[in-house]
C-alpha cells in the first residue's frame, strides 16, 4: 500500500509542478538558512575536550588595588609572572602549565626561501598531555628541558613541512633568529580545537593556531616579546625584563589539569591560603577577588558564542516557521484542488486514514526534495561564508551531524506543514461526488 | 463598497485566511527586527575614524633581530619616505586607527582616582594629527620641544602635553566642556603624573574600534618610541597613494637585513578588514529579509489563487449581475487588505515580544517604533502587489460562467 502511496503522490505533485517546486524552494531555502545559523552556532559552542573539560581549570588572582577593582569588578584573566612562577612551584596541580603567546621570525633552511614571520605560543611540558595534543613525530620535552631553560621547539606539521619537507624533523635544528633550537616533536595539523580555548584572551577564538611551541622559562630567558594582552595597573620598568619583574602586570594564562572535578574546592582553598600569604607582603591590597574556573564556565565568562550567532539563530528560526506555514498554505492550495479525486477514491472504500497515509507520504516526498536541496544550498552558503573570514572559515564546515539534521528538519517541517492539509483531505466527504 | 460579504467570503474560507494572516504576522515580527538589527550593523560599519581614509596608508615593520640604534634607523626610515615624490606627511606611530593591535590604559582626572576614563593611547614623536587629517576643534598640536624621545628598554614613556578626542574629553570633563588647560594623569606612570591637555581632535577612533561608544576615547602623546618594530603612517594625495605604496614597501623593505616589511595597508583596506564581520552579518540578514517577503509573497499568491479559482462561479454571476471588472478587482485587494491588517497588527505585538526577548537575553536594543511602522506599510504593499496577479485573472472570468451548469 505504501508503494501505492507513494506513486499517487508523485503523481500528485507532478499534477501541478509549479506549486510543487514553490513548496519545495520554500522549504529548501528555509531549511538552509537554518543549517547554516545552526552549523555555525553549534561549531562554536561545542566543548573542544568533552573527556575532560571538567578537570581542566583557570586559577585567577586579582592584585589590583580597590580603585581599579571598583572600576572593573571582573579579575584579570591573566595573572602575573611572580605569581604563576610561586604556583608552578606549590605544585598543587596534577599537571599545570603557564602559557603566552610569542611571534617569532623563522629562518628559512633551504635556499629561496625567505625568513617569515610564525605564531606561538610558550608553554610548559605539561601542556601537551593535559590536552591531549596528537603528535605526528616525535613528542613534547621533558621536564628537565623546562627546568634548564633548553632550546627546543615543537612545530605544527604544516610549518614543518615548509622548512624540512615532508620528513621527520626530529632531531634537526630549527632556526629563530640568530637562535637555534632543537625539534622534538610535530604535532598533527588538524590539532585546531574549536575554540581555541586555551588562548582566549588576546588571542581570536577560531583562528590564528600557532605553528611554534617552546618551553615557558625559555622565551622568557630569550626575552621573547608577548604577543597579546598585558595589563598593568602599578608603575612598570622598562622592557620585557619591567614586565616580568613587575608584580603589577598580568600577562600569563595558567591552566591546571586536577585528579577529578572534587579536588577543585581543595584547589580553591590552596589559593585562599596563597592570596593571603600574599598580603602580607603588602600585596593584594583589595578584596577578595580569586577564583577557579573549569574549561566551560571559562567558556561562558569570555563569551566565546557570540551574541551575534545566537541572533543569526533566532531571526533563521522565525524564518523557517513562516517558510512553514506557507509550505501549509502552499499545500492546501494544492490539495484542495483535489476535491473530486479524493470524493472519488472515498466514495470507492478509502477509509479517511487512507487518505490521510496518502497526502501525508506525498508531504514527506517535498519533504525529502526539500531536505535535498536544502543541504545543497546549505553547502553552497558556508562555503561562501568559509572564504569571508579566517574564524568562519575555522566553523563553517557541514559535517555529517549537521548533514543529516538539515534532513530531519526538512522531512519533520514539511511533514508538520503537510499534516493540517492531510487532515483536511481526508475530511472530504464522498457525497462531493455527487454535487455538480 | 459592501465589506459585509467580504467577510462572509473569509469566514467560509477561514483555514486559507488564517494561514495568510499568521505568515503576515511571523515576517512582521522577524522582519522588523531583522531590518533593524541590519540597520545596527551598518551604522557600525560607517562610522568615520576621523582619519581621511583615502589619502593615508600604514606600513608596519617588524625587527628580526635586536636592532642596536632604532632612533637612527627610524630617523633614516622617515627620510627615505619623505623624499618620495608625492609624499605629503609622513610619521612613526605606536598603533593605528582600525589597526586592531595597540594599548589601552587609564587616565585620571585627579590624583585621587576617584574619576578616570579607559582610553587608547597614540604615540608619536612626528606630525601625527596632520598626517591623519584630524580635525582640531580645540586648542592647538603639539610644539617640537614637548616631543620626547624615549628608548622603552630604559625608560618608560615621559611626556607634558597631551591631545585627547572630543569623546574622551566629554567622559572625562562633561559633554561640551572645554578640555584645554585641564591636566589629567596616566593612571601607573609617576613619569606621566602631568599631563596638559593642549589640543582636542573632533573624531580619532581605537585601534579595535569597539561597536561601543568606548571606541571614540583616544589621547595622543608626543613620544618617539625607539623601537625596531614600528608602524608608519604616511598621507599622500589619493591618486598617488598606489605609486607611492609600491615604492616605500621597495625601498624600506631592501633597506635592512634585520627587519621585515609585515603588511602594507591602506586605511581603506584596514577598514575593510575591521569591518568585515559585520558585513558578513549583514549580508545574512539582508538575504533573509528578502526571503521572508518572497516567501510570504508566494504564500499570499498561493492562498489568492486558490479563492479565485474556487469562487469562479460566484465570479461569474457577480459580473453578469452588472459587476465591471474593476469591481471585482477591488473585491479581491480589499479582502486581502482586510487579512493583511489583522496579520500586520497580531504581527506588530509579535515584533514587540520577539524584540524584548531578543533584548534581554541577546545584546538587541529596544526596536524603534519606525521599524513597526516601515515593516506595516511593506507587507501592506507586498500584499497588494501579490494579490495583483490572481486578482486581475480573477476580473477576467466571464460572465457566462454563470450560465454554465458544468
Amino acid at each position: 500500500m505504501f508503494a501505492y502511496y507513494l506513486g499517487l503522490g508523485f503523481h500528485e505533485l507532478r499534477a501541478k509542478k509549479t506549486l510543487t517546486i514553490l513548496v519545495v524552494i520554500t522549504l529548501a531555502i528555509g531549511v538552509a538558512s537554518n543549517i547554516v545559523a545552526l552549523t555555525v552556532l553549534y561549531s562554536m559552542s561545542g566543548d573542544p575536550i568533552p573527556e575532560k573539560s571538567d578537570r581542566l581549570f583557570v586559577p585567577l588572582l586579582d592584585p589590583r588595588p580597590l580603585a581599579n577593582q571598583k572600576q572593573s569588578p571582573e579579575p584579570p584573566g591573566l595573572i602575573s609572572y611572580r605569581d604563576a612562577m610561586a604556583l608552578l612551584k606549590a605544585g598543587h596541580a596534577m599537571r599545570q602549565t603557564p602559557l603566552y603567546g610569542i611571534t617569532v621570525a623563522v629562518e628559512p633552511v633551504r635556499s629561496g626561501q625567505r625568513r617569515f614571520w610564525a605564531s606561538g605560543v610558550a608553554v610548559a611540558a605539561d601542556f601537551f598531555p593535559m590536552f591531549d595534543v596528537p603528535f605526528v613525530h616525535g613528542g613534547f620535552w621533558r621536564a628537565e628541558d623546562d627546568a634548564r631553560s633548553a632550546r627546543v621547539v615543537v612545530l605544527r606539521e604544516v610549518l614543518a613541512n615548509r622548512i624540512f619537507g615532508s620528513e621527520d624533523p626530529t632531531g634537526r635544528e630549527f632556526w629563530i633568529g640568530r637562535q637555534s633550537y632543537t625539534v622534538v616533536g610535530v604535532i598533527a595539523d588538524d590539532y585546531k580545537p574549536k575554540p581555541k580555548f586555551y588562548r582566549l584572551v588576546g588571542s581570536p577564538s577560531f583562528s590564528q593556531y600557532e605553528d611554534v611551541f617552546i618551553p615557558f622559562n625559555t622565551t622568557v630567558a630569550e626575552e621573547m616579546g608577548i604577543s597579546g594582552t598585558t595589563s598593568c595597573w602599578g608603575d612598570t620598568g622598562p622592557g620585557f625584563q619591567g614586565v616580568k619583574d613587575s608584580a603589577s602586570c598580568a600577562w600569563i594564562q595558567f591552566w591546571i589539569e586536577l585528579d577529578s572535578a572534587n579536588d577543585a574546592p581543595r584547589y580553591e582553598e590552596f589559593l585562599a591560603s596563597y592570596v593571603e600569604a600574599q598580603r602580607s607582603f603588602g600585596r593584594f591590597e583589595g578584596s577578595q577577588n580569586h577564583h577557579l574556573h573549569d574549561l566551560r564556565t571559562w567558556l561562558d565568562i569570555r563569551a566565546v558564542v557570540s551574541s551575534d550567532s545566537r541572533l543569526h539563530t533566532w531571526i533563521a528560526l522565525g524564518f523557517l516557521l513562516v517558510c512553514l506555514i506557507n509550505a501549509t498554505s502552499l499545500m492546501f492550495a494544492k490539495f484542495a484542488a483535489r476535491s473530486n479525486d479524493i470524493a472519488v477514491r472515498r466514495a470507492l472504500g478509502a477509509s479517511r486514514l487512507d487518505v490521510f497515509g496518502q497526502y501525508l507520504t506525498a508531504a514527506a516526498i517535498v519533504g525529502l526534495g526539500g531536505g535535498g536541496l536544502g543541504v545543497g544550498l546549505s553547502w553552497m552558503l558556508l562555503d561562501v561564508l568559509s572564504g569571508r573570514s579566517a574564524e568562519l572559515e575555522t566553523l563553517a564546515h557541514l559535517d555529517v551531524t549537521m548533514f543529516v539534521t538539515a534532513f530531519i528538519l526538512a522531512l519533520a517541517a514539511s511533514l508538520l506543514a503537510g499534516v493540517f492539509p492531510a487532515i483536511r483531505a481526508c475530511l472530504v466527504h464522498p457525497s462531493n461526488l455527487l454535487k455538480s | 463598497m459592501e465589506i459585509r460579504p467580504i467577510f462572509s467570503a473569509i469566514i467560509r474560507s477561514k483555514t486559507g485566511a488564517v494561514l495568510m494572516a499568521s505568515q503576515v504576522a511571523i515576517t512582521m515580527a522577524v522582519l522588523s527586527n531583522a531590518l533593524f538589527l541590519l540597520n545596527t550593523r551598518l551604522t557600525v560599519m560607517s562610522r568615520p575614524s576621523g582619519v581621511v581614509e583615502e589619502e593615508v596608508f600604514v606600513l608596519r615593520l617588524a625587527a628580526t633581530e635586536e636592532i642596536e640604534d632604532p632612533e637612527a634607523m627610524q630617523r633614516h626610515d622617515l627620510a627615505l619616505l619623505r623624499a618620495i615624490p608625492g609624499v605629503v606627511r609622513a610619521t612613526e606611530t605606536n598603533q593605528v586607527p582600525l589597526g586592531r593591535s595597540g594599548s589601552t590604559t587609564t587616565l585620571n582626572i585627579d590624583a585621587a582616582t576617584t574619576r578616570s576614563a579607559q582610553a587608547s593611547m597614540f604615540l608619536s614623536g612626528g606630525p601625527l594629527v596632520d598626517t591623519l587629517g584630524l580635525e582640531i576643534v580645540e586648542g592647538r598640536d603639539f610644539l617640537r620641544d614637548e616631543i620626547r624621545r624615549i628608548d622603552p628598554r630604559n625608560m618608560g614613556p615621559q611626556a607634558d602635553a597631551v591631545i585627547v578626542s572630543r569623546a574622551l574629553a566629554d567622559e572625562m570633563f562633561g559633554v561640551g566642556t572645554p578640555a584645554v588647560g585641564k591636566v589629567v594623569h596616566h593612571s601607573d606612570r609617576a613619569a606621566l603624573s602631568h599631563l596638559r591637555i593642549v589640543g582636542v581632535v573632533e573624531t580619532l577612533t581605537t585601534p579595535q574600534a569597539a561597536s561601543d561608544p568606548s571606541a571614540y576615547r583616544t589621547f595622543i602623546m608626543p613620544v618617539q618610541l625607539l623601537v625596531g618594530s614600528v608602524n608608519y603612517v604616511v598621507r599622500t594625495n589619493a591618486h598617488d597613494q598606489g605609486r607611492v605604496m609600491t615604492a616605500a614597501e621597495q625601498k624600506l623593505g631592501m633597506l635592512r637585513n634585520d627587519r621585515v616589511v609585515v603588511s602594507t595597508r591602506t586605511m581603506e583596506e584596514l577598514r575593510e578588514l575591521r569591518y568585515r564581520g559585520e558585513k558578513t552579518g549583514a549580508g545574512m540578514l539582508l538575504i533573509i529579509a528578502l526571503g521572508l517577503l518572497l516567501v510570504t509573497a508566494s504564500g499570499i499568491v498561493g492562498v489568492a489563487s486558490l479563492w479565485v479559482n474556487h469562487r469562479t462561479r460566484q465570479i461569474g454571476v457577480r459580473r453578469a449581475l452588472g459587476a465591471r471588472r474593476l469591481d471585482i478587482m477591488r473585491y479581491f485587494l480589499t479582502e486581502n487588505l482586510i487579512i493583511s491588517t489583522v496579520g500586520i497588527t497580531f504581527g506588530v505585538g509579535l515584533a514587540l515580544s520577539l524584540n524584548h526577548f531578543l533584548a534581554s537575553s541577546l545584546t538587541l536594543a529596544r526596536l524603534p517604533t519606525g521599524y513597526v511602522v516601515g515593516g506595516a506599510v511593506i507587507l501592506w504593499t507586498l500584499g497588494a502587489v501579490a494579490v495583483l496577479g490572481p486578482a486581475w485573472r480573477a476580473s477576467t472570468v466571464s460572465p457566462g460562467i454563470a450560465t454554465r451548469s458544468v
